[in-house]
């Protein structure tokens, strides 16, 4: 099943949460919806499910446009963000549920609801009800419960937030082996990077209900269209160094260090930008370009090496090679690797280069 | 407690001040309660207890004989026997009308309905009306020539039904006058346990592809079985002890015919009216021990409806 959304708007009295959004999720892809907390994450998925009406704008399910089909007739599996198990039910009720109203045979549920968490690996959890399981197993259940009736398109609303580090990587990867083994057209959503780069076939960065950038997550990593989502993605977050431009190169602000960098099209003099710079692409031995800066502090974290580098009044943070010997106060010069590096205008956050 | 007491070690002064202070601070807060408690309910039962065993018993204290007279007599008194009948008849239809009577309006106030204002004023009236002012309204609704009652049946083509008048009608004036009041109070409860509900269940349940009348059945009902529990509980205790109710519809008399006793009205007319202490007590005693009972088999029934 494809889906399309068209125009697809959401107001709540005068506050829209979801402005002119356009995407299509192909037939058995996963698609992330990432983006930060109220950025209208939760409308898009809910106005795919039906629970919440489209103020305007269309929503396509291949061919159909199911935009005024009401939830309980799309077909779509959903799980939700505390679960919304049916506490008075047994796993193994919550499973069937979606059966029991689709009128399968009491025996033919069951045999799918075992089947399904065999699929989950929760098959000796059937018996308890929600309140005797952990939030992972909660969780399980709930995608068994979503995928049981054989949804159409299998929808998730950041069903990994309410657990710890280690069981969300382990759950990541489940939900991938899942979603693979089922072929279901899936949208994910997250307000967490890694979990959506490491989770998807194709991102899609929201910023106040507004469409910034569809694509893969090492796309969108390598070649954000904006400064939002530059900013957005990558931890260490990326550097930001503020300046003008002057003759098409970049200046430091408050400074008269310069250095040229290829632009996309030829930009004004005097126009203020911002140059984005990953940790990662810091050089501070071999550089083409040499910008001299003084070494503020040098710490670690686990197995990163990271130095925060003091350049024309402005600082950023780059990881260092281990054995490199530099330490707190010494003058360098630095440069930048092609890769990780961008312009951006400092209004419209245009990219620039 | 148990917890607590695994927490602190044993022996240190301030551990010992604290345990004091654990005892001392909650009697300190309840003893106003328990004194007026022991006072006014536990002490007066004992002595009610004791007197359903003396028989002829005088307010000057002298009674003939002690034992199970009272009993006896009580147990085979027709009016009693009848009072009995009328009691659980009375039980067996008031609670469960009243209840899913309730159960309908408390899911219709639950959803935003026309006219909610009006509505959650009227369902509140009966409590906070006397109950005898609105049975002598009720009595005139009852009224055999100018009441509406009849006057809404003879629309559906029913002839007049003489309620207050005719015995064998008295029972059903009785329940229908008692149903109403009883409404609001389970009304309220029963809002409440409505509106503990996630309304995310229901979400998930359309989801889920079920339609409004299934998620009712499947998911509301179920969720709210531990207060409907709990309505049926106190409306049958509360049921159990019809007495008031009686008064003004059919003059103070138990119905027409004398043929309405209750357990409680028996128990009045034998203490008021009749003056035989002992079997008073007696009726009371037994009384209690059904209401206990009832109780007893509630609470079970309840903690299997706490689904989760
Ligand atoms: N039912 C609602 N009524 C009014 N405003 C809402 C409602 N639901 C969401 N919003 C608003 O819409 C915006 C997007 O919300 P949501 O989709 O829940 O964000 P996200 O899931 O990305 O955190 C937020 O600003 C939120 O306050
Ligand atoms: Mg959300």
């Amino acid at each position: 099943m494809q889906i399309k959304l068209e125009h697809l708007e959401k107001k709540f009295g005068d506050a829209t949460a979801v402005q002119d959004l356009s995407l299509t999720i192909e037939n058995g892809k996963l698609l992330t919806l990432l983006g930060p907390s109220g950025c209208g994450k939760s409308t898009v998925l809910n106005m795919i499910s039906g629970i919440l009406a489209a103020t305007s704008g269309r929503i396509w399910f291949d061919d159909k446009d199911v935009t005024g089909v009401p939830p309980e007739k799309r077909n779509v599996g959903l799980v939700f963000q505390n679960y919304a198990l049916y506490p008075h039910m047994t796993a193994l009720e919550n499973i069937c549920f979606p059966l029991e109203i689709k009128r399968v045979p009491k025996k033919q549920r069951i045999e799918r609801a075992r089947e399904l968490a065999e699929l989950i690996r929760i098959s000796d959890l059937l018996d308890r009800k929600p309140l005797q399981m952990s939030g992972g197993q909660q969780q399980r259940v709930a995608i068994a419960r979503a995928l049981a009736k054989e949804p159409q398109v299998f929808l998730m609303d950041e069903p990994l937030s309410n657990l710890d580090a280690k069981l969300r990587v382990e759950m990541r990867e489940e939900i991938l082996r899942i979603q693979r083994a089922s072929k279901v057209t899936t949208v994910f959503v997250t307000h967490d990077q890694e979990e959506a780069l490491s989770i998807s076939d194709s991102v899609v960065v929201l910023k106040n209900g507004v469409f910034q950038q569809q694509a893969t997550a090492r796309t969108l990593y390598d070649e954000p269209e904006n400064y939002f989502v530059a900013d957005f993605l990558g931890t260490p977050p990326i550097n930001k160094l503020f300046g003008v431009m002057k003759n098409g190169c970049f200046c430091f602000k408050d400074s008269d260090l310069c250095c040229e960098l290829p632009l996309r099209h030829p930009v004004e003099d005097g126009k203020e930008t911002v140059l984005a710079v990953r940790p990662e692409s810091i050089l501070l031995s071999v550089a083409q370009q040499k910008l001299p800066c003084v070494v503020d502090e040098r710490y670690s974290v686990g197995k990163d090496e990271l130095a925060i580098l003091n350049i024309a009044g402005q600082t950023m943070r780059g990881f260092v090679n281990p054995e490199y010997p530099i330490s707190t106060g010494d003058k360098l010069e630095c440069g930048f690797k092609q890769r990780g590096i961008f312009l951006f205008d400092k209004k419209t956050g245009e990219r620039l280069s | 407690m148990k917890r607590k007491n695994e927490l602190v070690k044993e022996g240190s002064l301030v551990e010992r001040a604290t345990k004091t202070r654990a005892f001392f601070e909650p009697v300190a807060f309840l003893a106003p309660f328990m004194v007026g408690l022991i006072l006014f309910t536990v002490y007066p039962f004992i002595n009610v207890f004791i007197l359903s065993f003396k028989q002829n018993y005088k307010l000057s204290g002298a009674f003939s004989s002690f034992g199970l007279k009272n009993y006896a007599d009580v147990l085979s008194d027709p009016n009693f026997l009848n009072g009995l009948k009328n009691t659980g008849l009375y039980v067996l239809f008031v609670v469960p009308i009243a209840t899913v009577l309730s159960l309908f309006i408390a899911n219709a106030l639950n959803h935003d309905i026309k006219l909610k204002a009006v509505f959650q004023t009227s369902y509140f009236l009966p409590m906070v009306t006397s109950i005898t002012a609105v049975g002598l309204v009720w009595k005139w609704l009852f009224n055999y020539d100018y009441g509406l009652i009849n006057y809404l049946l003879s629309l559906f083509g029913i002839s007049a039904i003489n309620w207050l008048n005719n015995p064998a009608y008295n029972l059903s004036a009785l329940i229908i006058y008692s149903v109403w009041s009883m409404l609001p109070f389970t009304i309220i409860l029963l809002l409440a346990g409505f509106q503990n509900v996630d309304p995310q269940y229901y979400t998930a349940a359309r989801v889920d592809g079920a339609k409004s009348g299934k998620i009712f059945f499947r998911i509301t009902l179920p969720l709210l079985a531990p207060t409907i529990g709990l309505t049926t509980i106190i409306n049958m205790i509360s049921a159990s002890k019809v007495f008031t109710e009686l008064f003004p519809l059919f003059n103070g008399k138990p119905g027409s015919a004398y043929s309405l006793y209750t357990v409680v009205y028996y128990l009045y007319d034998m203490f008021y009216a009749q003056w035989k202490l002992g079997k008073a007590a007696a009726s009371a005693i037994i009384l209690f021990f059904i209401v206990l009972i009832l109780t007893l088999l509630q609470l079970r029934i309840q903690r299997k409806w706490k689904n989760y």
